[in-house]
């Protein structure tokens, strides 16, 4: 009986690990191979408090999770710039410094020996000496640990986690700040890992650096996309799968001197095979997909702006010995639709990425509003009303056509930890709002009857909308679109381009690169011509088609 | 050295859906012929299907004499069929020439292949200004003209074009459709391509074919399609 209670034990502390693990690398795309660390941190900052210092329960757990998070924030630093590849490597070593200060550190760890006779949890003057008796307080942990990820996963900032792992600059585009976002949830799964650390130290009531490899990491990755990346209560699943299939291997009968090998094959196999039938996990992320129900009042969307115009001076950028851009003046009138054309490799992204702070110019100031834009991180310069689109899109495909709009919507509570834990009623009153200026923008652009579909289904056509109602759900008024238009057959361009009138008649301030002539005589009000990174003209779109050098340069 | 394509009651789709839907066509060989129709009419579907990349839940398409019906791409270019993806086929992270190298991976006769670079870099001269450059640090148009390279390094005997304007400034689709024609004209290639801009590919185009919503909706001479009314309505 005992057996089947350390079991459950075990599968507790699991899925507090397995359900943390996921919130970086299923919804945060954050691949940190570092958990087992975390987890042994929180295990080493309990042992050596309750049984060096005599602290009692729950003083140490508390103490590990304030260091646990520290070191969480303190990996998420290189995370910050690096992604991917880097990513994998700077965690490993992470992990393998902290086995390193773990086995040598002795006066305070013990060294290889580890750390022995570490008090067991006493509470309300019994002492959880059994695993009968502790597994009442592991279950009530993790459920609290599980309901942490969860509300975190299922609030606006776990949708926000979601797309920043589709697409960092696009997340940043919507006025996003990655930094923090990376920082926050970094914290919160050291944080919940080393409460699976403390309870297993009062559990076994002894640690040592062995118990928290880089095989045990790799061991909870196995859970997480067993169970499903990207779905908590799929990790629920794989903790139990993972913890209780090699137990019951055990009572397969076999003779004993091949029983370990053949057990541990027959495991392998056993969870290849899973994946096979099931590559997304046993509970997909498609399974725990939200259900938004829309309230039926619809905000206005194209409101009458008091617009104001985009200013970029003297704007040069170089890119080692090449100048991308030199000297560009540009004004982007409100209420008009200008147009930025030029040859392939002109400069024109390249001015964008300018104005709007994916790239810092070596010389020139761009001011809107009257504020200068010079120094500002894209997401603040999405906030000070100036956002841009991009040539390849990049939509968040594994997101719905109604969420890639919600996670644009500016000032949401819900991406404030604050309010997502301490005031979610507060979160739930704004997003019902929300939901209703979302399905206004996709009514808007004639994407509302693909509300729940995801964006990876969309059609090439449909695609373009969801970047214009991405834009414009972030609130920004001057909006740059980088080739929304290109590759549109007739149909569909008579279609897109009234709602680019729409949008420059309501005072927003419109600028597209285009080049397609048709498309900009028919929408542009005024065209300017980059080449070579220098603006060489600028006028109506009939002067500059009728200048006999541009002519010669460009247009045939 | 032309060959023909012949493709019979090609049926395609994701899952359920079905997007390309019972399509016949005819591609004589030497010809060029241009596909149209508006997005989502199952265009990209058709021709990913004819070469391999997806697997087409029924009909069957003849190379030349030879049934090639699902067969893998890499037997189909080895046969002398060249697809040029959508949106930059390119290896962004290797140099123009290696990009080129790559190209002609998979032919046998090595010695064939410095006199072919030398033909893409004569039909594109800032290719060869350029080889030395990662394919991923160059403008859409050089990308695009790269990718046209990349499969010319094969000599095609069929070459499909998946939308090569798309992105590029007018006078590089004027150029680019005047590469395809060189190419079919001085090598003989037959060619498919598939095209939004309908001014710049229709005079290149002996031959045309129109889709709409996974259907064959017009096929034959392309001169009445340049009647802007007219295209407009079948869109």
């Amino acid at each position: 009986m005992d057996y089947v209670l350390h079991v459950m034990v075990m599968v507790a502390l699991y899925a507090i690990l397995a359900s943390s693990f996921n919130l970086l690398i299923g919804y945060a795309g954050l691949f940190a191979l570092s958990h087992a660390a975390f987890f042994g941190v929180g295990a080493y900052a309990t042992a050596i408090l309750a049984a060096t210092y005599g602290l009692a329960f729950p003083v140490p757990l508390l103490i590990g999770i304030v260091a646990t998070a520290a070191l969480g924030v303190v990996i998420a630093l290189p995370a910050l710039r690096i992604g991917g590849d880097y990513l994998v490597i700077v965690t490993l070593a992470l992990q393998i410094i902290v086995t390193t200060v773990l086995l040598n550190w002795t006066g305070m760890t013990g060294g290889t020996d580890g750390i022995r006779a570490i008090p067991r949890v006493e509470l309300l003057g019994l002492k959880l000496d059994t695993p009968g008796k502790f597994l009442p307080l592991a279950a009530i942990v993790a459920l609290a640990c599980y309901a942490i990820a969860w509300r975190l996963g299922a609030s606006p900032f776990g949708r926000a986690l979601k797309a920043m792992r589709e697409n960092e600059a696009a997340v940043q585009a919507v006025g996003k700040n990655v930094v923090a976002m990376k920082l926050a949830v970094f914290a919160i799964a050291a944080a919940l890992a080393s409460v699976a650390g403390s309870l297993y130290a009062h559990y076994f009531t002894f640690v040592s650096a062995d118990s928290f490899t880089v095989e045990l990491t790799i061991y909870l990755l196995t859970m997480v996309i067993i169970g499903g990346t990207g779905n908590l209560a799929g990790s629920l699943v794989g903790a139990v799968v993972l913890a209780v299939l090699p137990e019951a291997l055990k009572f397969i009968d076999m003779p004993s001197d091949i029983a370990d090998k053949t057990r541990l094959m027959l495991y392998g196999v056993l969870l290849i095979v899973m994946l096979r039938l099931r590559p997304q996990g046993l509970l997909p992320e498609s399974a725990s997909a939200h259900h938004y129900d829309a309230p039926v009042e619809r905000p206005p969307v194209a409101t009458q702006l008091q617009g104001a115009a985009l200013e970029g001076e003297g704007l040069s950028k170089r890119f080692g010995g090449i100048v991308a851009v030199s000297g560009v003046d540009i004004r982007i009138e409100s209420g008009k639709i200008t147009g930025l054309i030029g040859p392939n490799g002109a400069g024109k992204t390249t001015a964008f990425n300018l104005l709007t702070g994916f790239l810092q110019p070596n010389d020139g100031q761009v001011h809107y509003r009257g504020q200068s834009l010079r120094g500002l991180k894209p997401h603040q310069i999405v906030r000070a009303g100036v956002a841009r689109s991009f040539q390849d899109l990049k939509l968040f495909t594994g997101l719905t056509v109604l969420e890639n709009v919600l996670v644009a919507l500016p000032d949401q509570r819900g991406d404030k930890l604050a309010y997502v834990y301490f005031a979610p009623w507060l979160v739930r009153k704004q997003e019902r709002e929300n939901l209703g200026r979302a399905m206004a923008i996709l009514e808007f652009v004639g994407l509302d009857a693909r509300a729940a579909d995801l964006a990876s289904d969309l059609s090439y056509a449909e695609e373009k909308l969801l970047v214009v109602a991405r834009l414009l759900a972030t609130g920004a008024e001057a909006l740059l679109f980088d080739e929304p238009l290109s590759g549109l057959a007739p149909n569909a361009l008579a279609k897109v381009m009234p709602i680019f009138k729409r949008l420059a008649q309501s005072g927003r301030t419109i600028c597209i690169i285009e080049h397609n002539l048709d498309v900009i005589r028919e929408l542009c009000d005024t065209v300017v011509f980059l080449d070579e990174g220098r603006k060489l003209a600028q006028g109506t779109p009939e002067q500059l088609m009728s200048d006999p050098e541009l002519s010669e340069r460009y247009f045939k | 050295m032309s060959i023909s394509l012949s493709v019979k009651g090609l049926v395609a789709g994701y899952g359920k859906k079905r997007v390309v839907d019972g399509i016949d066509l005819e591609v004589s060989a030497g010809s060029i012929t241009l596909l149209l129709g508006h997005n989502g009419a199952g265009k990209t579907t058709f021709v990913r299907s004819l070469f391999g990349l997806m697997q087409p839940d029924a009909g069957t398409v003849l190379l030349g004499a030879q049934e090639i019906t699902g067969r893998s791409p890499a037997r189909n270019v080895a046969d002398g069929f060249a697809f040029v993806p959508q949106g930059h086929g390119v290896f962004r992270t290797l140099s123009v020439e290696d990009n080129l190298e790559l190209g002609g991976f998979a032919e046998h006769d090595r010695a064939q292949l410095p006199s072919r670079r030398e033909r893409v870099f004569a039909m594109f001269p800032i290719l060869a200004e350029r080889r030395a450059q990662l394919a991923g640090t160059m403008s859409g148009g050089q990308q695009q003209m790269l990718a046209i390279g990349i499969a010319l390094m094969h000599a095609p005997r069929f070459l499909v074009l998946d939308e090569p304007s798309i992105g590029l400034a007018p006078n590089l689709v004027d150029k680019v459709m005047q590469s395809v024609a060189e190419i079919n004209r001085t090598m003989g290639t037959t060619i498919l391509i598939v095209e939004q801009n309908v001014k710049a590919s229709l005079p290149i185009a002996q031959h045309a074919a129109v889709f709409k919503t996974g259907r064959k909706i017009y096929d034959g001479d392309p001169a009445p399609l340049s009647d802007h009314q007219k295209l407009m309505e079948m869109f």
